[in-house]
C-alpha cells in the first residue's frame, strides 16, 4: 500500500471558485479510483489561492484483477459446418482468444459462446497518469482562460503539477507543464523556490515549515487569532463576517494581520457605507468595541511577512481615507436635495430594453400598490403608494449611481428619506423593498415593505416574461427564478393570504396599458407553480399531494400550504385515507369532462343510496363551502372523508350510466355538483393510490 | 524617484526583457490598450513584445485639478508581451522590485480581474495588483481583442504612473509629485487639467461633436472597406474620443449608449479583420 500526491500548482485563482473546484478535482480523483477498481484506504484534499493538492492514503499498487465470463453470440451463428465463422472468429480475436479457449453453454434453450475472461490490473500510476489530465482540464470554474499554445484552458494558468505515487513521479502532461517532484514555495516569503518532495509526508511537512496553510479552515481560524492579536491590546474585536472570512482566507497562503484606524470624522456616515468600502472595495473587516460599537479600525490581511506592518497599514489607512472622502462627498451632496427630486431623473434610466424606464417601473409599483386592498387585503394604499413612489429615486443619488455602493441600494434611500423626517413606515419600506436576497435571508421587517417586495419582484418577472427573457434550462441572466423563490418564500413564511395569479394579471394589465405589451400570464402562472412544486418538496411533501394543491387558476399558496399540512396530516393519521381518494378520483372520472351541468332532479332519484348521498351533500355542502371560505381545512377535510361509505354504496348500488338518459343525466348532474364542491379543495384525482 | 525616474527605470527595465520602447501613438485614447502597439500587435500569430508610455484621456474622469487623484488626462506605463512568458509574474515583481518597491517590505496581492473593453471588443482574465491597499496595476491575459479569439495570447501590464510616483514619493497630490529637482507633474498638468475639465463638462459643443462623430465613423468604414485598416483605425480612435467627450457631456442618453459603443466595436472589429488579412493570417 502507498501513497498518492497531486499538487496543481497556478497563479493566483479568484477565491471563489476554490472550493467548488477543490471538491470536484477530489470527486473526480475517487470515481476514477472506484471505476477503474484501484483500492485505497482515505483521501484528503487541500486548496489554497495558488494550488490544489490531492492526497491519498494507502492506494493499491495496480488494479484488481478482474476474472468472469463473457458472452459471446449464438453457437449456431459462430460456428457453422464445422468451422468458425466470421462472426466467430471476430469474437476470439477481439478477446484475444483461441479456438480451445471456447467453451459452449445453454441459456433458455438457445447455446452461446463463453470465454474465461482473465483481466490483470495494471498499475494504478498507469490508470492516473493516463487519466489525470482529462480530470484537470474537465474542473469547472466560472470563467476560464487560455495562457499559451497549448489552449488547455484552467480559471488562471497552471504554472506546476507534483504528482508522487508512493515516492515516484507520476508522469503526465498538462498542456506545457510536464508532472513531476517539484513544489514552490511561498511566493513572497521564499521568492516561489522550488523545492523538491519525497512523497506525500514530506510535501505535508515541507508545507508546514515553510508556513504554507493547506486547509482553508486553519487559515480562518489563524486570520481571526492575528486579528485578534492585532486588536486585544485596544480592546476592540472583529465584527463576524463569514463571507469575507472565507474570501480572505482563500486569497492567501499564510496570515499576516494589520489593525489600522481612519479618521473619526467619517463615523457621521451611515455604518453601512463604510463597511461596504472597506469590505467590497477594500477588504477589510470592521472592527467594533467589547461592547459591539462600531468603531474607525479595520484590520487588513496579508500574505505573510512581518517586516514593516506599521508602515503598511498607514498605507492602507490613506487608501481607505480617499475612499471614504468619495463616499462623504456623495453623502453630503445627496443630503443637499429632498429623494424624491431624483425621480425625474428615473426617466433616463432604462429598466429593461423594450420595457420603458425606471420611471415608468415606479409608475406600476405605484399603481400595484393602489391595489394592494383589493389583491393583499391591505388597507393603507396611500402609505404603501408613497413608499412606491420613493422605492426608486435612490438609484439617481450620487452614492448609488457610483457602481461601487450599489448594493445599498433601497437601504440609501431608507436613509435619505428618515433624514427628510418621513414616515417610518415609508422610509422603512423603501430601506427593505429588495429583501430577501435569497431564501431563509432577512425579510423586510413591515407589513409595508413585505407588500412593496412582492409588487417589485413580481414586476421584474412579468417584465422579463414580456421582454422575452424568460429563463431556461440552465440559463437565468435575470435571475427570475431567484426572485419567484423569494416571493414565495416571503407568502409563505409571513403566511400573506394572496392570490398571486391575480397578482400577475394586474401587474401584466399595466404593463399593457403603460406600454402596450403584454405577455401569456398562463405562462408566468406555470413558471410560479413549478417553483412552488420545488418549494413545498423542499419542506418533505409527497409529490402528489403537491400536485393536488398546486393546481387551479388561483394561486393562493398559503391556502396551498395548508390544504397540503391537512391532508399529509390525513394521509399520516387516517386509515381510510386511500379509500377516500379513490371515491373522490371515481366522482371525478366517472363524469365525462363535456358533460353540460344541469340541475339536480330528486324526482329521479331510485335507490336509497342516491337520495342519501345527495341528502347528506345537502345537509353538509354549506358547512363544506364556510369551512373552504374560513380556510378550516382540516375541518373541511373531515367533513369530505365523512362521505366516503355514502360515496362508497353510492357506486355498489347505483348504476350510473343507466340505459335511461334522463336517469344518467341526473346522475352525472349530481356527481358533477358534489364534485365541484369537493375539487374546491383540492384536485383529488392528482392523489396516488396506493393499492398495497 | 521622481516622476520622469519612474518612466526611465521602468523603461529600462523592459528593455532589459528584450521590450522594444516605443513611443505614444499621436492621438488621443482612453488607455494604453488602444494604442498600436497592443490593439494590432495583439493580433495574429506574430511575437511581439513592447513597452511604452501613452497618455491617456478620460474627459469624464477631470475633476478642474481639485481631486489629488483623478485627472482627465495622465499616463500608463504598458507592457506588452506575446507570447505570455511563462514566468510573467516573475518579471513582472522584479519591476517593482526595480522602480524601489521592496516585495517582502510590502503588502502585495493579486486581486482577481475579469477585464473587458466593449468598445474594442476585447476581454482578458488575470488581475488588479494592489500595493498596500492601493491598485497600481493591472495584469491581463488576453483572450479577445476586436471580437476576435487570441492565439496566441498576449499579456499586458498597465502600471498608473501617477500613482506609484505619489505612493513612491509619498505625496499625497499627484499634483505634488515631483517630476524633477525643480518642476512638479502640478506645473505640467495642473493648468491643462483645470481648462480641459471645463471644455469636457461645459463648453464641448455637443450638436457639433455628434455630426463629427457620424462623419468620422463613415470615413472610418469607407477607408476599412478599402483594405487600409491602419488608417481606418484612426477613426475608431477619434470617434471613441469623441464618444467619450459627448459621455461627460452627458449629451448621450442611457438607451443610446449600447448602440454607440457597438459602432465603435463594429469598426475596430473591420480594421482587425484588415489587419490579419494584410498579415496574411484571415480569420487569425
Amino acid at each position: 500500500m502507498a501513497d498518492f500526491i497531486l499538487e496543481i500548482g497556478m497563479e493566483e485563482l479568484p477565491a471563489d471558485y476554490l472550493k467548488p473546484a477543490g471538491e470536484q478535482l477530489a470527486a473526480d480523483i475517487k470515481k476514477l479510483l472506484d471505476e477503474k477498481l484501484v483500492e485505497f484506504k482515505g483521501m484528503a484534499f487541500f486548496y489554497t489561492v495558488r494550488r490544489f493538492t490531492v492526497i491519498i492514503r494507502g492506494i493499491a499498487a495496480s488494479q484488481k484483477d478482474l476474472s468472469y465470463e463473457k458472452k459471446g453470440p449464438r453457437a449456431d451463428i459462430a460456428f457453422k459446418d464445422g468451422a468458425l465463422t466470421e462472426v466467430g472468429k471476430k469474437f476470439l480475436a477481439s478477446n484475444s482468444a483461441a479456438e480451445k479457449d471456447i467453451k459452449i453453454k445453454e441459456e433458455k434453450g438457445q447455446k452461446f459462446f463463453f470465454l474465461d475472461i482473465f483481466q490483470k490490473g495494471i498499475h494504478s500510476e498507469k490508470v492516473l497518469a493516463e487519466f489525470l489530465p482529462g480530470i484537470i482540464q474537465g474542473l469547472r470554474f466560472p470563467k476560464s482562460m487560455v495562457w499559451d499554445d497549448s489552449l488547455v484552458t484552467f480559471a488562471r494558468p497552471v504554472r506546476w503539477i507534483l504528482c508522487l505515487f508512493d515516492g515516484r513521479e507520476v508522469r503526465f502532461e498538462f498542456g506545457k507543464v510536464k508532472a513531476g517532484s517539484e513544489t514552490r514555495l511561498h511566493k513572497f516569503i521564499h521568492d516561489n523556490k522550488i523545492i523538491k518532495i519525497k512523497d506525500a509526508d514530506d510535501y505535508l511537512s515541507v508545507m508546514k515549515k515553510y508556513g504554507i496553510i493547506l486547509s482553508q479552515q486553519e487559515r480562518r481560524d489563524e486570520i481571526i487569532m492575528k486579528a485578534g492579536e492585532v486588536l486585544r491590546h485596544k480592546k476592540l474585536k472583529l465584527m463576524d463576517d463569514g463571507v469575507l472570512l472565507d474570501r480572505l482566507a482563500g486569497s492567501v497562503e499564510s496570515v499576516t494581520a494589520t489593525a489600522g484606524v481612519f479618521d473619526e470624522r467619517f463615523l457621521f456616515l451611515p455604518e453601512e457605507v463604510i463597511i461596504t468600502a472597506m469590505r467590497e472595495h477594500q477588504r477589510y473587516f470592521a472592527v467594533c468595541g467589547q461592547d459591539g460599537k462600531f468603531t474607525n479600525s479595520f484590520v487588513n490581511i496579508r500574505d505573510g511577512g512581518t517586516d514593516n506592518n506599521d508602515f503598511i497599514s498607514k498605507q492602507h489607512a490613506k487608501v481607505l481615507f480617499s475612499r471614504l472622502k468619495d463616499a462623504e462627498f456623495f453623502y453630503q451632496e445627496d443630503l443637499k436635495t429632498p429623494l424624491e427630486k431624483n425621480n425625474e431623473k428615473l426617466k433616463e434610466a432604462i429598466f429593461i430594453t423594450g420595457l420603458g424606464t425606471m420611471y415608468d417601473k415606479m409608475e406600476r409599483l405605484k399603481i400595484m400598490a393602489s391595489q394592494s386592498k383589493e389583491i393583499f387585503g391591505f388597507e393603507d394604499t396611500t402609505t404603501l403608494q408613497q413608499a412606491a413612489y420613493l422605492s426608486k429615486a435612490d438609484l439617481m443619488t450620487n452614492m448609488i449611481g457610483e457602481k461601487e455602493y450599489v448594493g445599498l441600494r433601497g437601504f440609501m434611500g431608507g436613509v435619505y428619506l428618515k433624514n427628510q423626517n418621513k414616515e417610518e413606515k415609508i422610509w422603512r419600506a423603501v430601506s427593505e423593498h429588495y429583501l430577501p436576497n435569497m431564501v431563509g435571508d432577512r425579510l423586510p421587517s413591515t407589513q409595508e415593505g413585505l407588500l412593496l417586495s412582492i409588487i417589485d419582484k413580481m414586476d421584474n418577472i412579468v417584465g422579463f416574461y414580456i421582454a422575452g427573457f424568460k429563463p431556461t434550462g440552465s440559463k437565468d441572466p435575470y435571475a427570475v427564478r431567484r426572485q419567484a423563490l423569494n416571493i414565495i418564500y416571503i407568502v409563505l413564511e409571513k403566511g400573506l393570504d394572496v392570490d398571486l395569479a391575480y397578482l400577475i394579471y394586474e401587474d401584466s394589465i399595466a404593463y399593457k396599458k403603460q406600454l402596450g405589451k403584454d405577455t401569456d400570464t398562463s405562462e408566468i402562472i406555470e413558471f410560479f407553480r413549478q417553483r412552488q412544486i420545488n418549494y413545498f418538496k423542499d419542506k418533505g411533501f409527497d409529490y402528489d399531494i403537491i400536485n393536488s394543491v398546486a393546481s387551479g387558476k388561483q394561486m393562493n399558496m398559503l391556502d396551498d400550504l395548508k390544504k397540503a399540512g391537512a391532508l399529509a396530516e390525513a394521509r399520516k393519521t387516517e386509515k381510510t385515507f386511500n379509500d377516500f381518494a379513490f371515491s373522490m378520483s371515481r366522482i371525478a372520472n366517472i363524469v365525462p369532462p363535456k358533460h353540460e351541468i344541469n340541475s339536480v332532479d330528486k324526482e329521479l332519484f331510485d335507490t336509497p343510496e342516491e337520495t342519501g348521498l345527495y341528502a347528506k351533500f345537502e345537509n353538509e355542502k354549506g358547512a363544506i363551502a364556510s369551512m373552504l371560505k374560513e380556510k378550516n381545512y382540516t375541518g373541511a377535510l373531515a367533513a369530505l372523508v365523512s362521505f366516503k361509505l355514502a360515496i362508497d354504496a353510492y357506486f355498489e348500488k347505483v348504476l350510473v350510466m343507466d340505459k335511461d338518459i334522463n336517469k344518467k343525466n341526473n346522475r352525472l348532474n349530481m356527481l358533477a355538483e358534489i364534485k365541484g364542491a369537493f375539487y374546491a379543495f383540492a384536485d383529488f384525482s392528482k392523489l396516488v393510490i396506493d393499492r398495497k | 524617484m521622481h516622476f520622469q525616474d519612474l518612466i526611465f527605470t521602468l523603461q529600462d527595465y523592459w528593455k532589459k526583457q528584450g521590450c522594444i520602447i516605443a513611443q505614444p501613438y499621436d492621438m488621443e485614447k482612453g488607455a494604453a490598450t488602444f494604442s498600436h502597439s497592443t490593439f494590432f500587435r495583439s493580433l495574429g500569430k506574430r511575437p511581439w513584445k513592447a513597452a511604452y508610455i501613452e497618455p491617456c484621456r478620460r474627459p469624464k474622469d477631470g475633476r478642474y485639478g481639485e481631486n489629488p487623484n483623478r485627472f482627465q488626462h495622465y499616463y500608463q506605463f504598458q507592457a506588452i508581451m506575446k507570447p505570455a512568458p511563462e514566468n510573467i509574474q516573475k518579471l513582472y515583481l522584479d519591476s517593482l522590485e526595480a522602480i524601489g518597491i521592496k516585495i517582502k517590505e510590502h503588502d502585495i496581492k493579486f486581486n482577481e480581474d475579469d477585464w473587458e473593453s466593449p468598445t474594442l471588443g476585447a476581454s482578458g482574465l488575470g488581475w488588479q495588483v494592489w500595493l498596500d491597499g492601493m491598485e497600481i496595476t493591472q495584469f491581463t491575459f488576453f483572450q479577445q481583442m476586436a471580437s476576435i479569439t487570441l492565439n496566441p495570447i498576449s499579456v499586458e501590464l498597465t502600471y498608473g504612473l501617477e500613482r506609484l510616483a505619489m505612493y513612491i514619493q509619498g505625496k499625497n497630490s499627484a499634483f505634488d509629485v515631483t517630476w524633477n529637482e525643480t518642476t512638479t507633474y502640478g506645473d505640467v498638468f495642473l493648468e491643462n487639467e483645470r481648462e480641459f475639465s471645463a471644455y469636457n463638462f461645459e463648453h464641448a459643443d455637443t450638436a457639433m461633436l455628434l455630426s463629427t462623430l457620424d462623419n468620422f465613423y463613415k470615413e472610418g468604414e469607407r477607408i476599412a472597406r478599402l483594405n487600409l485598416p491602419i488608417p481606418a483605425y484612426d477613426y475608431v480612435l477619434k470617434i471613441s474620443h469623441l464618444f467619450n467627450l459627448l459621455d461627460a457631456r452627458r449629451a448621450i442618453s442611457i438607451a443610446d449608449r449600447p448602440s454607440f459603443i457597438k459602432k465603435i466595436r463594429d469598426l475596430a472589429k473591420l480594421c482587425a479583420e484588415g489587419y490579419l488579412k494584410a498579415a496574411g493570417e484571415a480569420n487569425g
